[in-house]
């Protein structure tokens, strides 16, 4: 989830084409990455814009301008700031779905936007009382080095970063390694019991809780303050300055499961899928109830285009959308999805937030590159050429509903993804390409059996995981318990039909 | 390595197939290509999307493989599973040099070998500009938004005008997963809205399409049968949806009367709508003898409750017209069917009785007289289905709930005259909701199957103020509403009151002053022709290699401007995305038909027509009539959406509201018409002198006064009105031709010359005809629909 690449998409955003405002000088914007470009020179009947002047803050008219975040909004640094700061509190003051008291976890992948995510946190919490951000936060990394290609002594390093890293937010924090995937229970294919307290986050329900949460407080006086202080129950009890790996068997067996799969799409999407699954039961077994993940608006655009090539259509809204429900006990928030990968990069700069970067996904000698790559690199270059491409995308994906991921039961929801299966009434032809027509002999359970549970895309990535012994067992135990269970279930049936 | 076997068969396999990825040899390929595409064309769980026998499709052909191939894919499909479809090809020129010259070229080669007839309509004379001609109007940018919008366009007039019951298209996969990208990437909310919901419809449509078979079924041996016959028809289809045994309501409900009486008149009525098509066969017999029946039709309402026994009569009189076509009713039967069960395509249905929907907007023309006709039998409708809820009082309490509900509407017809502006459409759902309200009494009897009919007889009207050639339509809706209006009341308060009567006979002359007032037409829009995309699930990759192993001939160069289209990009994303997870293509189209768009905002309300050319448009005019009349003005560059809207609009303020017609039809005077007074509107921009006469067009007047002739005159843009309303009236007086003779005098505007067309017979033989009023932006002239009706067997 790191937006290495959202910086010089963001850069594009400014040669907007001359049709609002003009702005006489762009490059007053003054940061990293590339050297402001005279906004698109080619574009036709454009002039050159001899201003070289500071402009100044479009917002306060005092300070200098640092950055045009729009075509035609210089903002300086103060004012950026607040605006940044401003619009993540209103995306959670829009939402009300964080109730006060609530302990939420933070996915950090050390990329730009989660990061920027936890500085927006730290400062929502240390602000003084009246304003400041009401929930508990904790933080967790998902190491994922062995599937990058990171020799050990890199991952290491690589750890070491992100926990101090973590560590400077006082927030408590767990690390996790990729490998602890295959110790995951089956459990998490299923969603938990709703929480009495999440369950019904409406408007007025919100409302008392933050009454109570207050009162509370004052209850408790001033020895409230320490809300981020009782950290150290959660860190990991392992001495925090040397972060082991796991044992190299699991780290090989991991590697397996991802080397069995055929295409770099599907090896994305078990990486995703595995990653969202640990930090959906770390979340759980530690008791939040909330998930914040940081995807910016450039990756909602790419993700959304992604899973619409994936065959994801119906699903977009809760893969994409503020909150994700499909876990039940645990919501995914994404709060930071109304950032441009742009705002962010230079937020990032300007405040001196520190990223950790870590290499790709693994790829194959000679293969395909994955529809993910593809999309990303897609969306970025058109958005050059057309600045609203990104943005249109994301608006046109605000218009979606969640309702068709909702599951009536458990032989309606995806074995994967957890979203209601969606190839009912599907044509036939329809439904050719997700069908596992041939397989070569595979004994007693053979992958076609799996098929019926899931969803149109998850049919496609499962097509192309490895062979069943290489799946990883959470996902291995629970599938064979729904086919046992579908299957009698089908002799139920049948013998009740033969009786009558 | 040896090459993988074929997996149906021993031979060596020659190609992967796309969808599932399995070897298969050459001749397993074709017969499964062809299979799968007679599977989608007839797809098993969804009948009611598919044509049937002895239905028209028109195969929109290119010259490329797609086309190519899906036409040559028919063919032999009719003559291997004897699908008994009649075919012709149907190609547009756009214009476009060293492209679709040759393109067309190879095509009339594949009509002569398939064989099949071919009707080629150009961009040039239906909308009067060349694709290659727009190169300085567009100042660079691409043409190829011009270009669908007008095809699709001339596609649709062109299958309307052959009489065709389906456009069958030859998109495959990728085009499918190509247009979701590109209109997720463009943010088309209301096209991928679209397309979602119809493959949702689709999917769920399968047991109406059912009824439809069903009633076709029980029709046939019908044929000969009266209306009575043809009611019970009815009647059982309705039994069909609904699942329950309920005798016909006639039975149940004639009470009083004698059972055949009562049938009659319940269901006679409904079949009065139906008929009216194929009345207009024999309009001037039959005319005199229905404005008779319209007087005597209000006479019984004033005398209602007293005089139950005439309606037996009257309905009597109904029933033995069909006598005189025994076929006809037949056929019209089953579309009020098709209509109550899949709403969604009511404006398709009228076409399936080709011959019926080609009369339709006939009637108005030849009749001066006529008008009055279907006033009168819209009104005996609602009348009748009230009448039997009061004749058996046996429902007191269901009765009340009527007045109640009716009473709401009386204010609403008041207003009319009064308002008189956009009501009429207003007017026309009233008397919707007021047909609906008489079937509850009677809903504890036989709930569904009369809640049916009320339903079939709604369309009807509808599609009748579709026609925007009937002016005298909008009197009658008024008389209906204030009619219905106070019948249902008396059987409440007193039964056998005759004051409320009185007034009710003097509604009808009310609705005279109206007609001049309303001075928009209730639109509907021109009924869509219904498309097939049999090669949907088919990878382009298969479909050219289909045509590779069968040797068909096809033109294979990229149209020159298509490098300029935005759709290259996603097409380009396309084919990266295939490479990499061949699927992915299977993927995108699944994704398109699952997107949770919701409802549109509006949706269930029948799509607008233009306020130009009549064909289905959201905003008030239609995408062609907004380019064209950019066009026009020189002005290309206003894009689609609200400001390209604005643009083709403006024009048409100068002269007052371009709806309203300022005093268009205030000129119409008495005689009403006026309703086309907002349509004018490509002329405004230009018309200079045009306004004097209260309204560019407005042909309204113009039509009135014959000064059609001058007023275009005056203007010099040329594209002066014309053809409103108004002139059919004029055209009721003398004769169709003549107000266009005078429009094509005055004008070049493409919409009033004639078009030429050029038709090639099966055995290649070329035929240039001449039709009027196909050029674009003439709506509902009757004189040409169905003026190709021949192409099948040409």
């Amino acid at each position: 989830m790191c937006d290495a690449a959202g910086d010089g998409a963001g850069c594009g955003a400014d040669t907007e084409p001359p049709r609002r405002r003009r702005a006489p000088g762009d490059s007053a914007a003054r940061g990293p990455g590339p050297p402001p470009r005279g906004s698109g020179p080619g574009v036709p009947g454009d002039r050159p814009c001899p201003h070289s002047h500071p402009r100044s803050c479009m917002k306060c008219g005092q300070g200098t301008a640092a950055l045009v975040i729009r075509v035609g909004d210089p903002f300086c640094r103060g004012c950026f700031r607040e605006y940044f700061v401003h619009k993540f509190r209103a995306m959670l003051g829009k939402n009300r779905v964080i109730f006060p008291g609530e302990k939420v976890l933070l996915a950090v992948s050390g990329g730009p936007a989660s990061s920027a995510m936890v500085r927006q946190v730290q400062e929502g919490l240390s602000r003084e009382a009246a304003k400041r951000l009401r929930f508990v936060p904790g933080l967790v990394y998902v190491e994922e080095g062995a599937v990058r290609r990171q020799s050990p002594e890199q991952r290491e390093q690589t750890l070491a970063q992100m926990e101090t890293l973590l560590q400077a937010t006082g927030f408590p924090y767990h690390l996790i390694h990729l490998e602890e995937a295959l110790e995951l229970p089956p459990s998490i294919l299923q969603p938990g019991p709703e929480r009495a307290s999440t369950s019904c986050p409406s408007g007025p329900s919100y409302k008392k809780a933050v009454d109570s949460f207050i009162q509370q407080q004052r209850q408790d006086g001033d020895s409230g303050t320490s809300v981020a202080g009782h950290s150290a129950e959660d860190t990991p009890a392992g001495s925090p300055a040397s972060p082991r790996l796991p044992d190299t068997a699991q780290t090989q067996e991991l590697l397996r499961s991802f080397e069995a799969v055929g295409t770099a799409t599907a090896r994305e999407e078990l990486l995703e899928m595995l990653r969202t699954h640990l930090i959906v039961q770390t979340a759980r077994d530690r008791g939040y109830a909330k998930v914040m993940m940081g995807e910016s608006l450039t990756r909602v655009a790419i993700k959304l285009l992604t899973n619409l090539s994936l065959g994801r259509g119906a699903f977009l809204a809760v893969d994409t959308g503020f909150t994700d429900q499909r876990h039940g006990d645990v919501m995914v928030v994404r709060p930071m999805r109304d950032y441009t990968a742009k705002e962010i990069a230079f937020y990032n700069h300007f405040f001196s937030v520190p990223t950790v970067i870590v290499p790709p996904l693994f790829t194959k000698h000679r293969e395909k590159p994955s529809i993910h790559q593809l999309v990303e690199r897609f969306l970025l270059g058109l958005q050059e050429e057309f600045p609203s491409t990104i943005s249109t995308v994301y608006r046109t994906g605000e218009k979606l509903s969640p309702e068709p991921a909702k599951a009536s039961s458990e032989s309606q929801r995806c074995l994967l993804c957890l979203c209601g299966l969606d190839t009912d009434g599907e044509e036939e032809l329809a439904l050719e390409p997700t069908l596992i027509l041939e397989e070569p002999a595979a004994g007693v359970e053979s992958k076609a059996a799996y098929i019926p549970l899931l969803c149109y895309s998850c049919r496609l990535t499962f097509k192309e995981l490895g062979p069943l012994d290489t799946l990883p067992p959470y996902v291995r135990a629970e599938g064979q318990r729904r086919i046992r269970r579908a299957e009698m279930e089908q002799d139920q049936e049948n013998q009740e039909s033969s009786k009558s | 390595m040896p090459p993988p076997r074929c997996s149906r068969c021993p031979l060596p396999s020659s190609l992967l197939r796309s969808r599932s990825l399995r070897p298969f040899c050459r001749r397993c390929f074709l017969d499964a290509f062809e299979s799968e595409t007679l599977r989608a064309l007839l797809p098993p769980q969804n009948p009611g999307v598919s044509p049937r026998k002895g239905q028209a499709v028109a195969v929109a052909a290119s010259g490329g493989k797609d086309s190519t191939v899906l036409a040559h894919l028919l063919v032999r499909l009719n003559r291997e599973r004897g699908l008994g479809l009649r075919l012709a090809l149907l190609a547009v020129d756009e214009g476009i040099w060293g492209y679709r010259d040759e393109a067309l070229g190879v095509l009339k080669g594949v009509g002569v070998g398939l064989p099949l007839p071919l009707l080629l309509v150009s961009h040039r004379e239906v909308f009067g500009w060349d694709l290659d001609d727009l190169g300085p109007a567009m100042g660079g940018r691409s043409r190829c938004t011009v270009c669908g919008v007008f095809r699709r366009q001339a596609l649709e007039r062109a299958a309307r005008e052959m009489g065709a019951d389906w456009i069958a298209t030859g998109h495959n996969a990728d085009d499918v997963a190509e247009t979701v990208l590109m209109n997720f990437l463009r943010g088309d909310v209301a096209r991928l809205r679209r397309a979602a919901n119809e493959a949702s419809m689709g999917a769920t449509n399968g047991t109406s399409g059912a009824t439809d078979e069903a009633t076709t079924a029980t029709n046939i041996p019908r044929a000969t049968n009266e209306a009575s016959g043809d009611a019970v028809a009815t009647n059982e289809v309705a039994l069909a949806t609904n699942k329950v045994e309920v005798p016909p309501p006639s039975m149940m409900s004639s009470g009083p009367m004698d059972a055949n009486g009562g049938r009659r008149k319940l269901l006679g009525n409904a079949m009065e709508f139906l008929e009216r098509s194929t009345e207009s066969l024999e309009k001037s017999m039959e005319s005199p003898r229905n404005s008779t029946e319209l007087l005597e039709n209000s006479t019984d309402f004033s005398a209602n409750p007293t005089k139950s026994n005439q309606n037996p009569t009257e309905s009597l009189e109904n029933s033995t017209e069909p006598d005189e076509n025994p076929t006809k009713p037949n056929e019209n039967s089953t579309e009020p069917n098709e209509n109550s069960t899949e709403p969604n395509e009511n404006s398709t249905e009228p076409k399936e009785s080709p011959t019926k929907a080609n009369e339709n907007p006939m009637e108005p023309n030849e009749n001066s007289t006529e008008p009055k006709e279907s006033p009168t039998k819209a009104n005996e409708n609602p009348m009748e289905s009230n009448d039997d809820p009061t004749k058996p009082n046996e429902n007191p309490t269901e009765l009340n709930e009527n007045p109640a509900k009716l009473n709401e509407n009386p204010t609403e017809p008041n207003h009319n005259p009064t308002e008189c502006k956009g009501n009429s459409m207003a007017l026309s759902e009233n008397s919707v909701k007021l047909k609906r309200d008489p079937t509850k009494p009677n809903n504890d009897r036989d709930p569904m199957e009369l809640n049916e009919n009320p339903m079939k007889l709604n369309e009807n009207p509808r599609r009748l103020n579709g026609n925007p050639t009937k002016p005298n339509e909008n009197p009658t809706k008024p008389n209906k509403n204030s009619t219905k209006l106070k019948n249902p009341t008396q059987p409440n308060e007193n039964p056998t009151k005759p004051n409320k009567n009185s007034t009710k006979l003097k509604n009808p002359k009310q609705p005279n002053e109206n007609p001049t007032k309303p001075t928009k037409p209730p639109r509907s829009p021109d009924p869509v022709v219904p498309r097939l995309k049999p090669l949907r699930h088919a990878a382009q990759k298969e479909i050219v290699l289909y045509a590779h192993f069968r040797g068909l001939p096809y033109a294979s160069a990229e149209c020159r401007h298509a490098p300029l289209a935005f759709r290259g990009h996603p097409r380009a994303l396309l084919k990266d995305l295939e490479a990499s997870r061949p699927a992915a293509v299977a993927a995108l189209a699944h994704s398109g038909r699952r997107l949770a768009l919701g409802a549109a905002p509006g949706a269930g309300a029948a799509p607008g027509a233009c306020g130009r050319c009549g064909a289905a448009a959201s905003g008030e005019l239609c995408m062609a009539c907004v380019l064209l009349a950019a066009l026009d003005k020189g002005r290309p560059k206003v894009a689609l959406g609200k400001r390209g809207l604005r643009a083709a609009t403006e024009g048409g303020r100068g002269g007052g509201d371009p709806w309203e017609g300022g005093g268009g039809y205030r000129e119409g005077g008495g005689q009403g018409c006026g309703g086309r007074g907002g349509c004018e509107c490509r002329a405004g921009g230009q018309g200079v002198g045009g306004h004097g006469a209260g309204g560019q067009w407005e042909e309204g007047g113009g039509g009135l006064q014959d000064g059609a002739g001058g007023h275009g005159g005056g203007n010099p843009g040329g594209r002066a009105g014309s053809a409103g309303p108004g002139d059919h009236r004029d055209r009721g007086f003398g004769g169709p031709g003549d107000h266009l003779a005078g429009d094509i005098g005055g004008h070049s505007d493409p919409r009033a010359r004639p078009v030429q067309v050029e038709l090639l017979s099966r055995a290649g033989r070329s035929e240039w005809r001449s039709l009027r009023g196909f050029g674009h932006g003439r709506r509902g002239l009757g004189d040409t629909r169905g003026g190709l009706g021949d192409i099948w067997d040409f």
